[in-house]
């Protein structure tokens, strides 16, 4: 009797947690309730269902819910990881005005490496299953990745990457024929090449302070063809909603080269030095 | 960059097409599916006509257009377009998940329901019945039967709310099993705990009258 009793608590227990306490820390859950489950496996038999096909069918489902949510865990994780080294990756691009801007991009192919890794970990968790099932757990990475390639591609060859060419460097770097399930899909794409506007805004401004007039005209150009290549699609919500960020971005690039132009005019034989924030400041002359 | 916005524009074009196939497909399934939600309803009444053998006579048009669906979207495409149709499919895998308990007081299987309704079993690139959505439509059915439980003391059943009590329960205690993440199935799951409270105040009810012999 009293054996008894003290084996129900802890199933008691571990009961009422699954039921309504541990519901909100789920990825710790799952371990700690398979192995409940072993343990009482006999016993809920006994105590809770009159039915045990139900108990065989729902431990089925149990196992595979579990299945999938680990995987789409693991998806996430690396997902996350590929977003922060993507974005130090821009941001180290992001000094090619001011530094060797060789020397720099060589450096980001470098840091691209361990993306690729990370990459490597999503190629292999969708292996057998359904890319578009995960889709929504890795999509934010591929867009950071997708925006730091473009930005490093920008920079070298001042045109815009394709698909094929983000790829084929990932396959080199993994060694491998193909990516299976993986793809980087159209709208993933173009989502991170609407945010590679923004970076190129910010690079512009920085060109400024440097004098590199050109180069900031020639941006203006280039992403100012990109939002018109965008205007021709059919666009769905999500790129529709980037697009004016994209547009924000395109005015503030063009406000800039106009007020170059605009001071150029005044003071056509000197040089002026603008600052990073060339509206608000007033210019200054170096004689 | 023409040529990429060039084969950007067409490729956006021909999955928005797809989209407006999809939904031509899907306009037709709604029809049946609200047909099946009013006919399960009659059950509640005093004087039901509906059948578990009617009801499969209602689904058997869905067959061509899930056949259409098939064969429009590509299997890699399958999940991303899933919301068109997964709603639907819920609701009508709920009527009869319900329409079967009742006449068989057992539970229909999601692989009984995929061969029902013409789809394919869970695998990748399968168009299929997905676990989450079986997994609604009985949240969905404990919520009925705790509705239906009531009913059938109105017309002097006492015998079906203590059976429906032993099944929810063991459906509870099969949700229990589930680590479910902080989702839609969990927020149903959730609210199934009232589904039981209900049935087992009916059946205390009776009891308590004697009204069961």
């Amino acid at each position: 009797m009293k054996r008894d009793g003290e084996e129900k608590t802890p199933i008691e227990k571990s009961e009422d947690n699954k039921r309504f306490k541990g519901q909100n820390n789920n990825n710790f859950r799952g371990r700690n309730n398979n192995n409940n489950n072993q343990q009482n496996k006999n016993e809920e038999k006994d105590l809770v269902f009159n039915d045990p096909e139900i108990k065989t069918l729902f431990s089925a489902y149990s196992k595979k819910l579990d299945e999938d949510n680990d995987r789409r865990e693991r998806i996430v994780k690396s997902s996350r990881d590929i977003t922060i080294q993507s974005k130090r990756v821009i941001s180290l691009l992001q000094r090619a005005v001011w530094e060797d801007k060789n020397e720099i991009i060589k450096q980001s192919k470098q840091n691209l490496q361990p993306i690729y890794k990370l990459f490597e970990v999503i190629i292999k968790e969708l292996d057998q299953q359904e890319y578009y099932k995960f889709q929504r757990a890795f999509s934010m990475g591929i867009q950071e990745f997708v925006e730091a390639v473009s930005f490093q591609y920008y920079l070298e060859h001042s045109s815009l990457i394709s698909v094929d060419e983000i790829i084929n460097p990932m396959k080199e770097s993994l060694g491998l024929e193909s990516l299976g399930q993986f793809s980087i899909s159209l709208e993933d794409y173009a989502l991170g090449i609407c945010d590679l506007s923004g970076e190129l805004m910010r690079y512009a401004t920085n060109l400024c302070t440097k004098q590199k007039i050109d180069e900031c005209f020639n941006i203006c150009s280039f992403v100012r063809e990109m939002s018109n290549g965008f205007k021709k699609c059919h666009l769905n919500r999500d790129i529709s909603s980037k697009m004016n960020t994209m547009e924000d971005s395109l005015k503030k690039i063009e406000k800039l080269c106009f007020s170059i132009r605009v001071r150029k005019s005044e003071f056509p034989n000197v040089d002026i030095l603008l600052g990073s924030d060339s509206m608000n400041e007033p210019m200054n002359i170096e004689n | 960059m023409e040529s990429v916005f060039e084969k950007f524009s067409v490729d956006l074009e021909k999955e928005f097409q797809i989209r407006e196939q999809i939904k031509d497909i899907v306009k037709n399934i709604e029809p049946v599916e609200r047909k099946l939600s009013t006919l399960v309803q009659q059950y509640h009444s005093v004087s039901c006509t509906t059948t578990y053998q009617h009801l499969l006579t209602e689904i058997e048009p869905l067959k061509i257009q899930i056949d259409q669906l098939k064969s429009l979207i590509k299997p890699e495409l399958y999940f991303k377009y899933r919301e068109y149709w997964k709603f639907s499919l819920t609701n009508i895998s709920f009527s009869l998940l319900f329409s079967y308990w009742i006449e068989k007081k057992q539970l229909l299987k999601i692989e009984e329901l995929q061969s029902l309704l013409n789809l394919e079993e869970n695998k990748p690139g399968a168009f299929s019945l997905e676990l989450e959505d079986y997994l609604i439509a009985l949240c969905n059915l404990s919520n009925e039967l705790s509705r239906y439980c009531l009913n059938c003391v109105i017309r002097q059943d006492y015998e079906t709310p203590s059976a429906i009590s032993k099944f929810e329960s063991d459906l509870f205690a099969g949700f229990r099993l589930l680590n479910l993440k902080n989702d839609i199935v969990r927020k149903r799951y959730d609210s199934m705990k009232y589904d039981l409270k209900r049935i087992e105040e009916v059946v205390y009810d009776i009891s308590v009258r004697g009204l069961k012999k």
